[in-house]
């Protein structure tokens, strides 16, 4: 019996809608059990916020805000709100600039600095919620990329701020108080066509006499276009040419067009009043080399002698690197059942081929009887 | 014509099956079947890989409390070194075994008499308390040893939670942060007051 051409099209589109909506459910299972295990039971409002998840559109949840586009683009998406506490809150929200914390990385300044780049190009639809505990919300903003916006990549910051709460009382002459803001930031990427420029530039390197641990600064700039995520050492020679420090490097992002003033620690030995001469040598972003020498002086009253410090920890993390210790129980048990029903699949048809082997041997047989 | 249906109908249960175990087997590990995976982190905008697909999170919560209050010393403040603390928890049901961190950011203690910051705020380390949650096997976050110094206006990473290759978080992560200031001899009596702003933020932007 032949299968007329409407009808195969009418199979075909049935057999598309059970593939979507087989699809559909399972993400929708595999969601539902991933989702919020740890609760905060401690009678206050914990909000967090994420990007939007519109399945047909991401595929799958977004930790962070990441667009490729253009120069006088706007782009419109959404922040999505919820309060995963045990009481009723009221969080700010707000775009913000990223800059390069001193120690490297991403950081996010406060509500009333100026906002030039990603930050002034975010407009909130709403700039403050109050949830219920449990409630979500969604909050739609839209990015006006300027028309001459510099080419490559830009970093910004959604931030979710909860109000002050009540000031504690302090008892003697000095009385200090000291308020805890807490705040949840959201990175935003914009990645810009045009040339793409990869340059640091060192502009120094000082004795940092304010630290209460004896460190050197060193004056970095990023002038490119790119994150830039060097890492080299930093060697100090005293004036006889003997090497006091080899101080291993190993850098966070720095953000284009942004500079800082790098800690490094002095390891062991503290160095003595006088001139010395520091030695970096950086390498970036594959084949990019950064080697940068000067001198800078260790002035009286000299920083008291440290014995070491503890060793420093890694700005750079590996995702996944081992898929199954992420594994929960649920995802083990839906792993199963998807194991299970793919052995299935495949018993069925080696059956099927089984069959249709027996068949044709058995006609093979009649054909030959018969001849 | 009815086994024959059947048999078609559990054929296309059975590929969309295997279809949809590949994609949630795929998704599960943070990486798609259809797109090269990344380089690591940093390479956000490689061309070599998808930028959507490489930054993935499970769906889940990563927030904190934390006090409104710093607990300062009890007596009031001393002419020397004063201590002070406050609690923080963190909250993450990703699931991810991914890491965080808080940035701290402060400009001081405000003195009465000029009504500028006078008395720099330091944080010294963090005491973690007792991990707690399903399936969470995490050892607490750690201190970064490089913020020894006062915090300035610009917001420095001071607490870290790592990823562990034998953990999946879903932890409420309490620690309690230790910090200082130094009162100077002959400091006008009044009210001192400062802020601290903790930042929370994922590791996932590779910054």
């Amino acid at each position: 019996m032949r299968t007329s051409i409407p009808s195969f099209f009418a199979s075909q589109w049935r057999f598309f809608h059970l593939l979507v909506g087989v699809l559909i459910i399972t993400v929708l299972v595999l969601e539902a059990l991933g989702a919020g295990v740890t609760h905060a039971t401690d009678g206050k409002a914990h909000f967090d916020i994420e990007p939007i998840f519109v399945p047909y559109r991401d595929m799958r949840p977004r930790a962070n805000f990441m667009y490729a586009s253009s120069s006088g683009a706007v782009i419109q998406d959404s922040i999505h709100v919820k309060n995963y506490g045990s009481a009723p809150g009221t969080i700010d929200i707000y775009p913000v600039d990223a800059i390069t914390s001193q120690g490297s990385g991403e950081a996010f300044p406060r509500r009333t600095d100026p906002r030039r780049d990603v930050g002034a190009w975010i407009t909130l639809s709403r700039q403050q919620v109050t949830l219920n505990p449990g409630q979500s919300q969604d909050i739609p903003f839209s990015l006006r990329i300027p028309d001459h916006a510099r080419p490559g990549q830009h970093l910004g910051g959604l931030i979710a701020e909860a109000p002050v709460q009540q000031q504690s009382s302090s008892k003697g002459a000095i009385q200090a108080i000291v308020q805890i803001h807490i705040r949840k930031a959201i990175s935003v990427f914009i990645n810009l066509p045009g040339t793409i420029v990869k340059k640091l530039n060192a502009a120094g390197v000082s004795y940092d006499e304010a630290s209460s641990h004896q460190r050197v600064l060193i004056a970095l700039a990023n002038t490119g276009t790119q994150f830039l995520h060097p890492s080299g050492s930093l060697k100090i020679t005293n004036a006889a040419g003997q090497q006091l420090q080899n101080v291993p490097l190993k850098l966070g992002a720095l953000l284009p067009q942004t500079s800082i003033h790098y800690p490094v620690f002095m390891q062991h030995t503290a160095l003595n009043p006088g001139t010395y001469t520091a030695t970096l040598n950086l390498a970036y972003e594959g084949n990019h080399k950064l080697n940068y020498s000067t001198s800078f002086v260790v002035p009286l009253p000299q920083v008291p002698k440290i014995s070491s410090l503890p060793p420093a920890i890694s700005d750079l993390v590996t995702l996944n690197a081992d898929f199954f210790s992420t594994l929960t129980p649920w995802h083990y048990a839906m792993g199963i059942c998807l194991l299970f029903c793919m052995l299935s699949t495949l018993l069925f048809w080696i059956q099927k081929l089984y069959k249709l082997n027996i068949n044709r041997r058995g006609n093979f047989k009649r054909r030959n009887r018969k001849q | 014509m009815k086994c024959h249906a059947l048999k078609m109908c559990a054929l296309k249960v059975g590929i969309s099956l295997l279809f949809v175990g590949t994609m949630a087997i795929t998704t599960l590990a943070g990486q798609s079947a259809f797109a090269a995976p990344c380089a690591g982190l940093g390479t956000t905008f490689d061309t070599t890989c998808s930028v959507h697909l490489s930054t993935y999170f499970p769906a889940g919560a990563l927030a904190f409390s934390s006090d409104a209050n710093a607990t300062m010393p009890t007596n009031g403040s001393i002419a020397g070194t004063n201590l002070f603390q406050f609690d923080t928890t963190v909250f993450d049901d990703r699931g991810s075994a991914s890491g965080w961190k808080m940035q701290a950011a402060s400009t001081g203690l405000v003195s009465p008499a000029t009504g500028s910051p006078a008395i720099p705020l330091s944080l010294t380390g963090i005491t973690p308390g007792t991990a707690s949650g399903a399936s969470c096997g995490n050892t607490g976050p750690s201190f970064d040893g490089t913020v020894t110094t006062p915090l300035t206006a610009t917001a420095s990473t001071y607490v870290r939670l790592t990823p562990s290759n034998t953990t999946a978080f879903h932890c409420s992560d309490p620690f309690t942060s230790l910090g200082s200031y130094i009162i100077s001899a002959g400091s006008p009596a009044g009210t001192y007051q400062g802020d601290i702003t903790l930042t929370l933020v994922n590791t996932a932007t590779g910054a």
